[in-house]
């Protein structure tokens, strides 16, 4: 146990002084880091798609145009009654407090009043005019982020009133608009299609969002001239509300920003073990490879017994993995902790990770990144031993690499269906079972499922332990290339 | 024939009884026997192949016969581990680690604690005239002072019995004079050094008991002045004249003529004098030197073909 203990040590500290280690331990953060500082900065830089609209109705885009306006200023109220914060000009300084005092009709019934139908409402009677018209030239850049999925902030609806749509052909050409629509001239009773012309045929962004609305339009049109009143017309799109229960841990609570968090956080836990055990798994290979080509086995086989050789190693990387980890959570940690404040608030906050506390998780983590490690860990020492290069590892690792993307592959269906036929099935084959229990946190299966596949794990090790140290103690001392096929059987039995 | 005589302390240090030993279908020992003797210089003398490297596996229990048993220091190979030093033919280090951390480290493997071992780390190092390299990483080190600290390693934990896998391979003349005046002092020590080696000329010098290994079979074994003097006569001539056919005088069975000097291998009983006078009528002899068989003569004469040169030793460093 001494020795195995020393071996670990070793292990641990000559990791630490390779380049290897911290690339490992530094580069996924960082790569996170930089793809979702990339994500925040193009997202914040990003243009607005530019479009212009050629009528031949000579009204349909006037009603989109109020449409849009109509259901960004659904979303601003509702968000300042939510009590979020944004500049509004001096003479509409009192809209916060007022969306907060209305209702959720009362707020709609102000976005959709105009001048002509002024009735005695518990707003001023200009706020609706004056909000439509800052609305209608506030820039996008002075939109905070909660309003970044307003038509408003995504697109920008081009005057073109002066330009034919050869000039907009050009205008597309040059890249100068995203793109254009033609409206057709009968929209009501249809028979000429909305066309969109545009060189980007990549991004759906802007021709789903203008379908959508032109269509919701036409709808609403055509109810109008069935003589549908304007309330029956109000209350016939009204959505149905959905409040969304999340029944967690035995209890029925509205869902919360914590429960999607304890909902998705197995599926990125599964991922971070995948990598984290396939990983480590790659840097026993190399250091095993290592140690057989340099001709140390020798030595150290004439100090330790092969099992302690073999177990002080496995043990010293895992304990490796375990400062990868830290690493990982603590980058992770801070990144959380401080990302929020620099980009306004909209990221997830520390307190929100409380939900990881729970034992489900942390435990399944610290649990099934040993079991998978070891199984893995032991089955690739074993078969390390028989190569005398990295070329020749790698080659030799590849089946067991091909098999350990069957549980990256899973990770997003099971995470879907933690109970379905894929997650169940996936969860009984042992070098898959460790990521798909962790993925199975969010709805987790009975206790005697924990209990059983912990125990088909352990076995496994076992018999994989028992293998893959003979398969080890014959390879380390094996010079010239990898045994035969059929010679595996000889040194399985061997001792 | 098991050599070694209780030379010294008395007591085996090693004994193969009947060890067989087989490699994917390859016969690496064949039924060997041997015991040597505790406080002896033993060398272990073969060419390629011949199995040296797996009876010294054997008895640094690294691995197990498949027939026969084998016993060091009176335990199975396993238990003695901590009892024995070892240096391997091909020599690895680890190289990121420090000269010093790396003696310390094998020292604890083993079983000294960390205070001892680098007490004893130290000692070694500056035995070995490297102690100023004891804080550098060993890649720094050159191809001889990596093989220093490889034998630094085996002796390290100062133990009971000592295995030298080709311990001169790779070193310069003053530094093979420090390992063989290295292997004396562990022998007046009363330690055992078992010396598996090419080079016959060292082994000549140093073992008292030699054992030849060809295709894992013992070939000879005994005490080394014993071999020599078994030998076959040798005659070396230095002459002038028109060279008679050498094989066909008296008492011949070998001759390697190079022109001005002839060596002549001679039958056990053959008799110099004999030679003498037959060479004389023939060519002008000018000098006429009789010698015992060296054991690299001895050894062409029971296997029929010579011991290939030393492969260069390499240390390698994970």
């Amino acid at each position: 146990m001494r020795q195995i203990g020393l071996i670990a040590r070793r292990e641990i500290v000559e990791n630490l002084r390779t380049k290897g280690f911290w690339l490992t331990a530094l580069s996924p953060p960082l790569i996170m880091l930089l793809v979702t500082g990339l994500v925040f900065v193009t997202q914040v830089s990003e243009t607005q798609l530019s479009f212009a609209v050629i009528d031949h109705s000579q009204w349909l885009a006037g009603a989109v145009r109020d449409r849009t306006s109509t259901e960004d200023l659904d979303d601003l109220l509702d968000g300042l009654a939510m009590g979020k914060q944004i500049d509004l000009p001096p003479r509409l300084a009192n809209l916060e407090k007022l969306s907060k005092s209305l209702t959720k009709a009362q707020r709609r019934a102000m976005v959709r009043t105009t001048q002509a139908s002024v009735a005695p409402t518990p707003w001023p009677a200009s706020t609706p005019w004056l909000l439509r018209r800052w609305w209608s030239k506030v820039s996008a850049d002075d939109l905070p982020d909660w309003l970044a999925s307003t038509s408003r902030a995504r697109f920008y609806w081009l005057d073109n009133t002066a330009m034919d749509e050869a000039s907009l052909r050009d205008a597309v050409s040059n890249d100068r608009i995203f793109g254009y629509f033609v409206l057709p001239a009968d929209p009501i009773n249809g028979g000429e299609p909305l066309r969109f012309v545009s060189r980007n045929l990549t991004n759906p962004d802007l021709l789903n969002w203008f379908r959508a609305t032109v269509t919701a339009t036409v709808r609403e049109r055509r109810l109008f001239n069935q003589n549908v009143s304007a309330s029956m017309l109000e209350w016939v799109n009204q959505p149905l509300e959905v409040q969304t229960i999340a029944l967690t841990h035995g209890h029925a609570n509205e869902v919360t920003r914590q429960d999607l968090i304890g909902q998705w956080a197995p599926a990125l836990l599964a991922y971070i073990l995948w990598v984290s055990v396939f990983a480590m798994s790659q840097m026993l290979l190399t250091t095993t490879v290592e140690e057989k080509s340099s001709r140390l086995a020798d030595v150290l086989l004439a100090a330790v017994t092969a099992d302690d050789l073999l177990a002080g190693k496995v043990l010293g990387v895992a304990m490796t993995g375990f400062a990868v980890l830290g690493v990982w959570f603590a980058m992770g940690g801070a990144a959380i902790a401080f990302l929020p404040s620099a980009s306004g608030g909209a990221a997830i906050h520390l307190s929100d990770l409380a939900v990881l506390s729970h034992p489900i998780y942390w435990l399944s983590f610290i649990v099934y990144f040993l079991l998978g490690y070891l199984l893995l860990a032991s089955a690739i020492a074993g078969l390390g031993a028989l190569t005398s290069s990295l070329r020749d590892a790698q080659n030799l690792m590849f089946p067991v690499q091909m098999l350990l993307m069957v549980p990256l592959a899973s990770i997003v269906p099971v995470s879907r269906a933690p109970d379905g036929a894929l997650a169940t099935a996936l969860t009984w084959i042992p070098p898959f079972t460790p990521f798909v229990m962790m993925n199975r946190a969010a709805q987790p299966p009975s206790i005697w499922v924990y209990a059983a596949t912990t125990m088909l794990l352990c076995v496994s090790i076992w018999a994989t332990w028992r293998l893959a140290s003979r398969l080890f103690s014959a390879g380390m001392l094996m010079s010239g290339g990898a045994p035969r096929f059929r010679e595996l059987p000889a040194l399985l039995r061997k001792r | 024939m098991n050599p070694g005589s209780p030379s010294t302390n008395g007591g085996a240090a090693i004994t193969f009884v009947g060890v067989t030993k087989r490699y994917r279908g390859h016969l690496a020992l064949n039924d060997l026997s041997l015991r040597v003797a505790k406080g002896c210089v033993f060398g272990l003398l073969g060419p390629n192949g011949a199995g040296k490297t797996t009876t010294l596996r054997l008895i640094t229990g690294v691995l197990g016969p498949d027939s026969g048993s084998v016993t060091v220091l009176d335990e199975i190979p396993g238990v003695a581990r901590a009892r024995v030093g070892f240096l391997p033919e091909e020599k690895g280090l680890y190289r990121r680690m420090r000269v010093l951390e790396y003696l310390v480290f094998f020292a604890r493997l083993k079983g000294m604690n960390r205070r001892d071992a680098v007490h004893s780390a130290m000692r070694a190092l500056e035995r070995f005239g490297i102690a100023d390299r004891a804080h550098n990483r060993c890649e720094a080190l050159s191809k001889g002072l990596g093989q220093k600290l490889q034998i630094a390693t085996a002796l390290v934990h100062d133990p009971e019995l000592i295995v030298l896998d080709e311990p001169f391979s790779g070193l310069d003349p003053v530094n093979v004079d420090l390992v063989r005046t290295l292997v004396k002092e562990l022998r007046d020590r009363g330690r055992t050094v078992l010396l598996s080696t090419h080079d016959m000329a060292q082994a000549e010098l140093l073992c008292d008991e030699l054992l030849l290994l060809d295709r894992g079979n013992n070939i000879l074994a005994g005490r080394t002045s014993s071999i020599l003097s078994a030998g076959p006569p040798r005659v070396r001539v230095a002459y002038r004249g028109q060279a008679p056919d050498f094989a066909r005088l008296p008492g011949v069975v070998s001759a390697n003529d190079t022109g001005q000097h002839v060596e002549l291998g001679l039958h056990a009983n053959a008799d110099p004098q004999t030679l003498l006078r037959a060479l004389l009528d023939c060519v002008t002899v000018e000098s006429f030197d009789t010698r015992s068989a060296s054991l690299h003569e001895i050894f062409i004469s029971r296997v029929g073909r010579a011991i290939e040169p030393a492969t260069t030793a390499t240390v390698s460093q994970a």
